[in-house]
């Protein structure tokens, strides 16, 4: 059985494109287009890792992160952040808030295929 | 191919297109409420995503340009730049110099020229501090001082300065108010 990957962006082009990658290395994927529809999804969906965009309307990255982390099932759920480099700080916000990690925009398709596997064991 | 490998099959122009137009009636409303933080935010993000969207699907040169927009609105949201005539002038020509760019027509010398100028602008609003007018909420009398600024006769059938300035029909809405208010805006 496939393992499940939640990816969640408010750009519908990133979304693909991500979707994309995750589906050729044999991933299912879930789209989410902000925080809230992440949660609303996650709470009907069992998933193995999220890939969150940072800026989100509704509810964004960091929002995410600290909702997750509060759920006794997802205190593990690797979280993986998506984010330009110039946001240092956001970066600290998010592993202060509980990511596992990020990858820096651009990124290549195997970049983000190691980052994954990386934190799925 | 892109350098990153990806391609949105068209998707990510029109979803920038799409922001570029969200932007424009986000500066409208910052020069309406300049005060209001889900509006500066909102520009923020159109911003930020068309710039990290662009860099995904090969399009550096709007990466770039868009860096320096995106650094000021970040001290704007950050309410360390207030919004200033000057910011949203200059923002609103930084989104038809991306339009072009995703058009394909901003190769030329003359454009490149012309978008680092627009980003030497930005930079130099950052570094003085945004010191230019400074868009405060409209009281009694204020917006007719703005609309006089455009130096023509306000009635509702003189086309306002924006359709005769620009190639394409504007993409900013603006209401028409009459000659009773003397607001007087362009229509897209």
């Amino acid at each position: 059985m496939n393992k499940t990957i939640m990816t969640v962006d408010d750009s519908a082009s990133i979304r693909q494109a991500v979707s994309f990658t995750l589906s050729q290395a044999g991933y299912d994927v879930i789209q989410a287009s902000d925080g809230n529809d992440a949660i609303n999804k996650l709470k009907a969906s069992s998933v193995r890792a999220v890939l969150t965009d940072l800026n989100m309307p509704n509810l964004d990255g960091i929002g995410l992160i600290k909702w997750i982390r509060s759920q006794p099932s997802h205190r593990f759920l690797p979280v993986i952040l998506l984010t330009t480099e110039s946001q240092d700080a956001k970066k600290q916000e998010g592993k202060a808030a509980g990511a596992t990690g990020w990858i820096i925009k651009p990124f290549k398709p195997e970049q983000l295929i190691a980052v994954l596997k990386k934190v799925l064991g | 191919m892109t350098a990153t490998g990806y391609a949105s099959g068209g998707l990510f122009e029109q979803e920038a297109f799409e922001l570029l137009t969200d932007l424009e009636n986000g500066l409208l409303r910052a020069e309406e409420a300049p005060e209001d933080g889900d509006t500066i935010a909102g520009i923020f993000r159109a911003l930020h995503t068309i710039k990290g969207s662009a860099a995904m699907f090969g399009y550096d040169n709007i990466s770039a340009f868009l860096h320096e927009v995106e650094s000021v609105f970040d001290l704007v949201r950050s309410r360390l730049l207030p919004v200033s005539r000057d910011l949203i002038d200059l923002t609103l020509s930084a989104g038809d110099e991306v339009r072009r760019m995703l058009q394909g027509a901003a190769d030329s010398e003359e454009d490149r020229s012309r978008a680092k100028g627009i980003i030497a602008s930005f930079a130099s609003l950052r570094a003085n501090g945004g010191n230019g007018e400074e868009v405060r909420r409209p009281k009694s009398g204020a917006a007719q001082k703005h609309a006089e600024k455009d130096h023509l006769p306000h009635t509702a059938e003189t086309p306002p300065k924006c359709f005769q300035q620009r190639r394409q029909p504007p993409a900013v809405v603006r209401r028409i108010d009459g000659a009773r208010s003397g607001k007087h805006y362009c229509t897209a």
